[in-house]
């Protein structure tokens, strides 16, 4: 009986729901899953030496308005349909409506760590993916800023399951991050660059330590798999090919620092990568 | 397992939704919103050369136009050489880079996912080809839910999402109809883990237990009866099949299962024959059979891969043709410690293993088999020692898994039609079983040869011989089993040949064809001693004798029906009287004979038909002189004979009488 009480609050609410609010179609959300998974690749869908972006994050950014606006009170659907909407125009690097979107999420009425966890990092995901593709160096405030990212993320990546998606998408933004703090440091004297050699070997470490260490590492070592399995699924490959070239740009960066140190895990001073 | 507790919570709060509607249709959306996957992209990163790249190019620049005049650097040249000698500043010396040498202030960009795409493209072309897939791989998905929601609320909803597929009828059935609630109760205690929402593969054996067994339980709604302890019987064997199977691969397996085509038929079977014509008390032992064929059914996929999709379809049509034998023979089957029917099942399926035909083999063949596997062994017990010992069974699956995966006969013969004669072969078979205990290879002598030997004659009329030929000698067999001893069904697939020959050229049409093999089958079974032991040409060159006069001048009097009529007669005269016509007229001429015999009747026929006799007692009068001449009483085949006038007159009088 105890179930049965915890249920029945639960039901009511349920109930109580129902009598509020009016009930959008199946369909229409579907469509709007599949459109914004869509516009999110687009850049994707074309050879990447071509790939721009675009203006396909318009329409579905308004389906998610229209639907939202028939359906105000549906906290837990435009809640999440938000976060899809804000991401959408983040990847897209339109800072202020992203912002717009982000702003008016309530964060209580989330519920998955996925949608949870993009919320709690929304500021440093909107600077970051109108920041990553710039070449200039960052500066004193940037720096500053990009380290608060790497705090942000480290705290809302304890909340998430070790090796699930949002996990090691967040890991490569830290990294990817961390790689651009080095990159731009200043290593005119052998205290700063101790410190970057320090930073640039520690990053690497955490985010190697994302994925699996024997599998991954020998895929890596030989591009394919060597005992001749088939592809285990496309989301590994696409996250073994991550981990390989961010060892590559991590070595790069290293190189051209005149670095020459001792990567951790060990594996990593052994990889041939170029 | 859930507790009874928990799934009637489940039931009620499904029942609740369902009856709002409205409210279905947002949980649902919800959860699509909520729990759908977000194809996110890493961005790109650019990186400008870092400090000691830029200082060492900006050192080279200083010194390469130290030089030149005009200086190219004007007033620049003492900042830079400051920025990259004093005091570095990165900005500064990005700016300068950008300003002299914009090419080398380009840096690198780190493009993880576009080195994703080109490595997907080079590697796996034909996935990458498929933009549906190329979205998939960038799919994060939404993860752990922080609602913690307890487990009944969320089988719950799995619960709804399943009967929303099957629409509004049977959702509202659903609330209506307590059998159905009773139904989903069982699954949901059986298959309702406590992770489902966690665990992919538990969600998904979930989803197909209720998807499947719902299936089958819409279909057979009319008629079952849930109150009956079959279902649970038939949901506890498959729940002891996946403890059976190693962990890792349990959930993976039993989803298999449910998703053959056989288990709805099956939870239908259970409804309407287990819960209305077999007593309950037979249920626990039939779990305990299916739960050791479902065993068995694991081992033969893990040792035989191949077999895979093909065991998942039928293991349920087996299943439920041991349900049919046991409705058919009663408990006997389940008794013992080992009893018959799983003996048989087992069997049975080990032996379709070995058989790389057997993939051949349709829904209703499989339980055509089952059925008269164990019809076999209970009419002959001892024969289930032979089964596997002396590979009875082995030869009488065999016997028509060759048969129907012949490429000739599947050339010539449709799908459906070729069914429908195992079909009734097999239903032969069950009801007679002594048919197949002594002669298991049975079903290959008559179905094969009949249809191997109508395929050779390439005729369009193909089927309709065929299942004259089968369906005679199925009757006439059944009627006289020592037939098979004879070698009937050798003869009566010769004879389908030659008359499908016939066909072909245009002597004889369809209808004619269908109905003198059913004649010739019958005839032949009316003496097998004489057309099966004495001479064996005997149907055949009295069907070549009659045939052929049919095309001669006399051709218009043996029109249609009165052709096949006529031969009827003929054969029951050489049924009678064969041995004495063969002692009188030796074979080598015996056809000619009795094609002269035949003329000379017509041609007195064509003379007497108005006076003596009427088109419809010509079979019986040609019948009768058949007769005569057999036993040697006629002397002269000359239609003008006195003597040969004379008996003609007699034998149309009396037909005419």
């Amino acid at each position: 009986m105890n179930i049965a009480r915890r249920l029945m609050p639960c039901l009511l609410a349920v109930l109580l729901i129902t009598g509020l609010g009016g009930c959008a179609t199946k369909q229409e959300v579907t469509h709007i899953v599949a459109d914004t998974n869509a516009a999110f690749v687009s850049p994707y869908l074309e050879e990447p030496k071509t790939a721009r972006k675009g203006n396909a994050w318009k329409e579905p950014v308004e389906r998610i308005d229209r639907l939202i606006a028939q359906y105000p009170d549906q906290k837990k659907l435009v809640n999440h349909l938000r976060v899809r909407q804000a991401m959408l125009l983040t990847v897209y690097e339109q800072g202020n409506l992203a912002e717009e979107r982000w702003i008016s999420v309530e964060d209580n009425e989330l519920t998955t760590e996925r949608d949870k966890s993009l919320h709690a990092c929304w500021r440093y995901l909107v600077w970051w993916y109108k920041r990553a593709g710039i070449f200039d160096p960052l500066d004193a405030k940037e720096i500053q800023k990009a380290e608060k990212a790497l705090s942000n993320l480290d705290e809302t990546m304890k909340n998430v399951g070790q090796g699930s998606d949002i996990h090691i998408y967040l890991g490569t933004i830290r990294a990817q991050i961390a790689l651009k703090i080095a990159n731009d440091s200043d290593v005119s004297t052998p205290e700063n660059e101790a410190q970057v050699q320090k930073n640039l070997v520690a990053s690497l470490e955490a985010y190697a330590l994302l994925f699996d260490p024997q599998e991954d590492k020998d895929w890596i070592e030989n591009n394919k798999s060597t005992d001749g399995r088939e592809l285990r699924s496309i989301r590994d490959f696409r996250y073994r090919i991550w981990l390989r070239e961010m060892i590559k740009a991590y070595k790069e960066t290293a190189r051209s620092f005149g670095m020459q140190p001792t990567w951790k895990p060990d594996w990593v001073n052994n990889l041939n990568v170029d | 397992m859930l507790s009874a507790e928990s799934v009637g919570l489940a039931i009620k709060i499904v029942n609740g939704l369902i009856k709002l509607t409205k409210q279905l249709d947002l949980i649902i959306v919800e959860k699509e919103a909520v729990e759908e996957p977000l194809a996110i992209p890493v961005p790109d990163v650019s990186l400008a050369p870092t400090q000691p790249q830029m200082r060492k190019a900006l050192r080279k620049l200083l010194k390469d136009t130290k030089n030149d005049d005009p200086d190219p650097l004007g007033d620049d040249r003492e900042k830079i050489r400051q920025a990259v000698d004093v005091q570095p500043q990165n900005i500064l010396l990005f700016d300068f880079m950008q300003t002299y040498l914009p090419e080398q202030a380009l840096g690198r960009v780190l493009s993880l996912d576009g080195a994703f795409m080109t490595a997907f493209r080079e590697q796996h072309p034909d996935m990458a080809a498929d933009p549906d897939l190329r979205i998939t791989a960038f799919y994060v998905g939404a993860g752990r839910d922080f609602r913690n929601k307890n487990y009944t609320w969320r089988i719950a909803l799995t619960v709804v999402d399943v009967l929303a597929e099957f629409g509004g009828e049977n959702m509202a059935l659903f609330t209506r109809d307590e059998r159905v609630q009773k139904i989903v109760g069982a699954i949901l205690k059986r298959f309702g883990e406590a992770d489902v929402q966690k665990t992919a593969s538990t969600r998904d054996l979930l989803r197909a237990a209720l998807r499947a067994t719902l299936n089958g339980v819409f279909d057979a709604r009319e008629a079952f009866n849930a109150d009956s302890k079959w279902v649970d019987a038939l949901l506890d064997a498959l729940a002891s099949a996946h403890d059976a199977v190693p962990e890792e691969q349990r959930d993976d397996f039993l989803v298999g299962l449910l998703r053959g085509e056989g288990y709805p038929l099956l939870v239908g079977a259970f409804l309407e024959t287990a819960a209305g014509i077999l007593n309950d008390d037979s249920a626990e032992d039939f779990k305990n059979v299916a739960a050791h064929f479902l065993n068995e059914i694991a081992a033969i996929i893990k040792k035989e891969p191949t077999f895979e999709d093909f065991l998942q379809d039928h293991w349920g049509d087996l299943l439920r043709a041991g349900l049919k034998s046991l409705a058919k023979h009663g408990p006997a089957l389940l008794e013992d410690e080992s009893p018959l029917l799983e003996k048989v099942l087992v069997s049975v399926v080990g032996e379709l293993a070995n058989l790389p035909d057997s993939k051949f083999l349709s829904s209703d063949a499989l339980v055509g088999i089952v059925d008269a596997a164990v019809g076999a062994v209970a009419a002959s017990p001892e024969l289930i020692e032979e089964m596997v010992d002396q590979k009875w069974l082995a030869k009488f699956i065999e016997s028509i898994a060759v048969t129907v995966a012949e490429e000739e006969i599947r050339k010539t013969f449709t799908q459906e039609g070729v069914e429908s004669l195992v079909r009734d072969l097999l239903g032969t078979f069950a009801e007679h079983p002594e048919l197949i205990i002594e002669e298991p290879r049975l079903a290959r002598e008559l179905l094969g040869g009949v249809l191997a030997s109508i395929s050779e004659a390439e005729t369009f009329a193909a089927e309709a011989l065929a299942s004259a030929a089968v369906g005679g000698a199925l009757i006439a067999i059944a009627e006289n089993p020592s037939l098979v001893k004879f070698e009937y069904p050798r003869l009566v697939a010769a004879l389908a040949g030659k008359i499908g020959i016939l066909v072909k050229e245009k002597k004889l049409t369809q209808v004619q064809a269908v109905d003198i093999l059913a004649a010739l089958t019958a005839t032949l079974a009316e003496n097998p001693a004489l057309f099966l032991d004495v001479e064996k040409g005997l149907a055949a060159w009295t069907v070549e004798a009659v045939v052929a006069v049919s095309e001669g001048n006399y051709g218009g009097l043996l029109a249609g029906l009165t052709l096949t009529r006529v031969l009827h007669e003929i054969l029951s005269a050489i049924a009678q009287s064969g041995k004495a016509a063969l002692k009188n007229h030796p074979s080598a001429q015996f056809a000619k004979q009795l094609e002269n015999l035949l003329e000379a009747g017509l041609s007195r026929a064509e003379k007497e038909l108005g006076n003596l006799m009427g088109l419809p007692s010509l079979p019986a009068v040609l019948g009768d002189l058949v007769t005569a001449w057999a036993r040697g009483e006629i002397a002269s085949l000359d239609p003008d004979n006195d003597n040969f006038r004379r008996l003609f007159s007699q034998l149309a009088e009396s037909a005419a009488i």
